[in-house]
């Protein structure tokens, strides 16, 4: 078995097994998100608002994603921080069309991006511009602008329109982090 | 336009301010008082809106009723008269889609669901002063209408009970000029008179769950000094609580089917509270007008004043603090602060901002660059933290409190201060102790003798309050034994006969004896001893009695006990006046 594990991870072709952590205000989408990434046969119909967290397992590309589906309630977001340290991506979701809560949001980004576990690593951040069908919703550019994503320095960030009720825009953004988490983590060895 | 204006606090660092500044929209063009806010989630779907009494800009612009969406605005509704203030509701519990929204506006409230006109409740007509009524009714009358002494009448009366008194009809018939008169008063003055009834302000009261969301009922603060009770569904009166003067500003605290209680303020600052079949409690009488009344952590209210005072007082009615702000009130609300269970008041003050306050200590301040006129705390959209802020100028800022707001300014500081002052410090002998010392050691005996007779004479002042006190002595407990005396004879000796009846189930207490006393009659004998008297069985005494004069004598008959001073029970009997011995 040892040789044939060898064999199969020098090729690639042993699934590799990764934490992404799911964040973002309540309502802003983020467990529409994760049941779009499961199988057809795990999706629930129903998408009631997240108590704690769920944990959630989805397969991209070969490499098994293991997703903290966060509440994003503000009661709960404090949990948010005991899940930086284990994880090798984070998946930031965005009500575009909340302008109101846009501040909320870049607040709580700050606040990630200044925790000590997250603040030194090379952790990709990819970033859903969720709601984009909404008539009001802002673009991406205005919403990187509004979150100060160009402070990012040390990370590779992704920002992306999506839709996750149709599952619009999903599809690439999936794939970047899929490319950034087999650069940074399983490349590397 | 929106929120994306942040970035001018500084890129990068987290910012010192418990405050995210989420809109500024100074061209928002919001005319509005305190009370003329609400957010509500009008349609049930989880996003709350804010809602503005926009009073209009006098004659350019009427009155209405706003609605906005995070900055924009969504919708406006026209109003005929000027809102006195608004306030959102639900008709049942437990269900967000029961949103209501109530205006009182002139003598109606109008309510709304869905921000569509769903019910329009008028207040009763109040009745016109009886002299008003009389002349209006003497001129229907009249064949022949005389305008010239109906004017001189109504002049008369105006002077005499003043403008606030006097119905409307009266009022435009006086602002007339003279050859219109003539014709108004035909048109009028078969019909009778009668007098409108105003909204002065309005809230709402919890109906019977504390859950949210709660169906609530309305309180109505009329300008004939009522408040009205509306129910939530039928919107009929449920009760009428009478205060006697009109209330500028209410506040509910309870629920209404329980031991809710409603605080309400009248214009010259009069503060009180009434409850559900309980007449008015006056609390106090404000020194000024007061701006805004809110709940004050629990129960309790606050109130600011016009003078800039702000006091907090008790749900009894009893004035906590008060304190002096650094410039003039504008408005008050309560800011609970649920993650650290603090409830904080937010009073705008012309020249300051908004300030902070948890109970009288200062916590936090918001620099504004125009003074507030109308601050509104609650869930806006998403946001369960949003504090909206109406300018003088009519602009609107809506800052979010932050998650990791800390108000606990007081706790925080403690701690590191302890730890730093690890060496207690001990203070240097001073010249008064070094003196005291000095004259402790010359004056050794004289001090003693001081002490010692200042000692007694606090023990003997004790002494004779403790026999104060067991002369006083009552006894609370109801007495087991009844007294019956009534006197035989004819004079001048009687007879007394009394019955001694133990009442209660067990024997009674021993020692007992009657004292029988008067001053004009001589009695044998006039103490008897009592045997222990069993349940229920009369024992009798008997007493000879002779009075020592022809004065009609009082005998009074006392219980008592061994060793207490007080009788348990008296009862006096009325000797008559004997008749002259019959010589034969």
């Amino acid at each position: 078995m040892g040789l044939f594990d060898r064999l199969t991870g020098l090729l690639g072709l042993k699934k590799k097994e990764v934490n992404v952590l799911v964040i973002g205000l309540n309502n802003s989408g983020k467990s529409t998100v994760i049941n779009h990434f499961k199988r057809e046969d795990d999706r629930c119909i129903d998408i009631v608002p997240t108590v704690g967290f769920n944990v959630e397992k989805f397969a991209f590309k070969n490499v098994g994603f293991t997703a903290f589906d966060m509440s994003g309630h503000d009661r709960y977001r404090s949990l948010w921080e005991h899940y930086y340290k284990d994880c090798q991506g984070i998946i930031f979701i965005i009500d575009s069309s909340d302008k109101l809560r846009l501040v909320v949001a870049k607040e709580e980004l700050d606040m990630l991006l200044q925790h000590p576990d997250v603040a030194g690593r090379k952790i990709p951040i990819l970033f859903l511009a969720n709601k984009m069908d909404l008539p009001d919703s802002l673009t991406t550019v205005k919403l990187a602008s509004g979150l100060g994503l160009d402070r990012i320095q040390n990370k590779p960030w992704h920002i992306r329109a999506t839709n996750a009720v149709t599952g619009e825009g999903l599809q690439p953004a999936i794939e970047w982090l899929t490319d950034q988490i087999r650069d940074i983590y399983i490349n590397k060895r | 336009m929106n929120g994306l204006g942040i970035d001018r606090h500084g890129v990068g660092g987290l910012g010192t301010s418990r405050w995210l500044e989420a809109i500024w929209e100074p061209g928002a063009r919001i005319y509005c008082l305190p009370g003329g806010l609400e957010m509500l989630d009008i349609s049930g779907d989880g996003d709350a809106r804010f809602i503005v009494a926009d009073l209009g800009t006098g004659a350019a612009e009427s009155a209405k009723i706003r609605v906005f969406k995070g900055g924009d605005q969504i919708t406006e509704h026209s109003m005929i008269d000027p809102p006195c203030g608004v306030v959102g509701f639900y008709s049942e519990n437990g269900e967000p889609q029961s949103a209501l929204l109530a205006v009182g506006a002139g003598s109606s409230v109008y309510i709304y669901k869905n921000m569509r006109p769903h019910f329009k409740y008028c207040l009763p007509y109040m009745d016109a002063h009886p002299k008003e009524r009389e002349i209006w009714h003497r001129a229907g009358l009249e064949e022949e209408l005389n305008v010239l002494s109906l004017s001189d009448e109504l002049e008369l009366l105006l002077k005499e009970l003043g403008a606030a008194t006097i119905s409307p009809r009266t009022l435009k018939f006086l602002g007339m000029d003279v050859s219109l008169r003539f014709s108004f008063a035909e048109q009028y003055r078969r019909i009778p008179l009668s007098k409108a009834n105003a909204v002065t302000t309005i809230d709402t009261i919890r109906k019977d769950s504390w859950n949210d969301p709660a169906s609530s009922c309305l309180l109505i603060g009329t300008e004939s000094g009522e408040i009205l009770v509306l129910d939530s569904r039928a919107f009929s009166v449920v009760d009428k609580l009478p205060l006697g003067w009109p209330p500028v500003s209410l506040l509910s605290t309870g629920l209404w089917a329980g031991d809710g209680h409603i605080i309400a303020i009248g214009r010259d600052g009069k503060l009180g509270s009434v409850r559900k079949g309980c007449a008015l409690r006056l609390w106090d009488k404000l020194s000024a007008p007061a701006v805004a009344l809110t709940t004050l952590a629990g129960d309790n209210a606050a109130v600011a004043a016009m003078d800039g005072t702000l006091v907090g007082f008790s749900k009894k009615g009893i004035k906590l603090w008060q304190l002096q702000l650094p410039g003039i009130a504008l408005d008050l609300i309560s800011l609970p602060v649920l993650q650290s269970g603090l409830s904080l008041l937010a009073v705008s003050v012309a020249g300051s901002g908004v300030l902070l306050y948890d109970g009288k200590f200062h916590v936090d301040s918001i620099k504004t660059a125009e003074p507030i006129s109308a601050i509104k705390h609650g869930r806006m959209g998403q946001e369960e933290r949003a504090m909206a802020m109406v300018t003088i100028g009519g602009g609107l800022n809506v800052k979010i409190l932050k998650r990791t707001a800390d108000f606990s300014v007081k706790a925080s500081t403690n701690p590191t201060m302890n730890s730093n002052n690890n060496r207690f410090t001990i203070p240097k002998k001073t010249r008064l102790f070094v003196e005291q010392t000095i004259r402790e050691r010359s004056e050794a005996a004289k001090i003693h003798n001081a002490f010692q007779s200042a000692f007694l004479r606090l023990r003997l002042t004790v002494a004779r309050k403790a026999v104060e006190i067991l002369a006083t002595n009552q006894e609370f407990r109801p007495n087991p034994i009844t007294l019956e005396a009534s006197v035989l004879g004819l004079g001048p000796n009687y007879l007394i006969k009394i019955l001694v009846t133990n009442i209660s189930d067990g024997l009674s207490d021993t020692e007992l004896f009657l004292v029988c006393r008067d001053e004009n009659a001589d009695i044998k004998p006039r103490v008897i001893d009592l045997p222990l008297l069993p349940s229920g069985i009369p024992i009798p005494v008997s007493v000879n009695a002779t009075p020592r004069g022809k004065i009609p004598g009082k005998v009074h008959i006392m219980l008592c006990k061994m060793g207490k001073v007080k009788p348990i029970a008296l009862t006096t009997v009325v000797l008559p006046v004997p008749e002259d011995d019959i010589e034969v």
